[in-house]
């Protein structure tokens, strides 16, 4: 039982690997996406709006299982690494999208206004002026969802992935204690979940300090 | 010629009528562990604000486990602890029965924020009009 452990806990560093990554790619599209739903007109915004409404309005298992056997019955074929990695990462922008949306819509117009008129381009008021205060006021949505792109990883399990539920379903399988590896396992993801929490709020008293 | 035999078979139009059932059992489940786990959680929440030790102390770490742990593990988990104990639960019974746990955890936490919200003068001023609690 015992020499599974570091096993397990490789498996955990995966989980962490893959929904940070997975988190950090999911940013970017979600700032890209808020961008083009709130300037776009035409079918780049229906193809923005299209992913969030997908992403949102369908079980994050569900998209797994279409990046992984969908597009599989299509020839088209991943490894689990990649196809975990791209189902959170659509899921995470779709959802991070929303959150942004609200963030930008709370950063008032006066502020581009007076960045424009100082002499910035759109491009600086952007990256200097809005984006910094959008990130401060979707902080705490953000570490939200990183967590619940952990918790989402697990799902891994159910297309191969060998993370840290899958690596427990493997042992489990194998050894047919299932209860006591599954235990074991909520126990991990219980630690990691309070380590990012504990990480974040340092993060944010030495970000916010002003 | 002989039609040969296969394991798969295209998606045919009577597929729909087994997707359909499954679906009716998927909003069935949704709505009872959201009805019971919302009352539970709504519960739990006012415990969470009514005291600082019973709540902060005890019901707030056991909540947050069921917060913290993805829910597939904490199906299998329930699913393998049940016959331990001796319960014969099928996997509906048990999906619901940890999906009602998962829900009021989620709730109580909403909820607290919710009786938080109301500002103490309100209660003071209800009180003090000769209402009880």
């Amino acid at each position: 039982m015992f020499k599974a452990l570091p096993d397990l806990l490789q498996a955990a560093l995966l989980t962490l690997e893959v929904a940070a990554i997975s988190m950090l790619l999911g940013v970017l599209i979600g700032l890209g996406l808020s961008l083009i739903r709130i300037h776009m007109k035409g079918p780049v915004k229906w193809f923005a709006t299209i992913w969030v409404e997908l992403a949102r309005n369908t079980p994050a298992l569900l998209q797994l299982f279409f990046f992984g056997f969908g597009l599989g019955a299509f020839g088209i074929h991943f490894s689990p690494y990649l196809i975990v990695l791209m189902g959170l990462t659509f899921n995470n922008a779709g959802y991070l999208a929303e959150n942004f949306r609200g963030g930008f819509g709370a950063v008032p117009d006066t502020q581009i206004r007076a960045a424009r008129s100082l002499g910035m381009t759109a491009f600086q008021t952007y990256t200097r002026i809005i984006i910094p205060q959008v990130l401060r006021i979707v902080y705490y949505p953000m570490t939200n969802q990183m967590v619940w792109a952990v918790l989402m990883s697990s799902l891994g399990m159910l297309v191969g992935f060998r993370e840290l539920s899958g690596e427990t379903q493997f042992f489990a399988s194998r050894t047919f204690r299932i209860f006591e590896y599954f235990a074991v396992t909520a126990v991990i993801y219980y630690i990691i979940v309070k380590i990012i929490l504990g990480v974040s709020r340092l993060l944010a008293m030495r970000l916010f300090r002003y | 010629m002989q039609p040969t035999e296969t394991f798969f078979s295209g998606f045919a139009l009577n597929d729909f009528w087994f997707l359909g059932e499954a679906a009716l059992r998927t909003l069935w489940i949704s709505l009872l562990a959201i009805s019971i786990g919302t009352m539970m959680g709504i519960f739990f929440g006012w415990l969470l604000s009514v005291s600082r030790i019973g709540g902060g102390f005890v019901l707030s770490p056991v909540l947050d486990i069921f917060r913290s742990v993805p829910l597939i593990i904490q199906l299998v988990l329930f699913y393998n602890f049940a016959p331990i104990v001796g319960l014969r639960l099928d996997a509906f019974e048990a999906g619901l029965i940890v999906l009602i746990v998962y829900t009021s955890a989620n709730v109580a936490y909403v909820a607290r924020g919710g009786i938080e919200a109301v500002s103490q003068p309100m209660r003071r001023a209800a009180r003090s009009l000769g209402m009880t609690y």
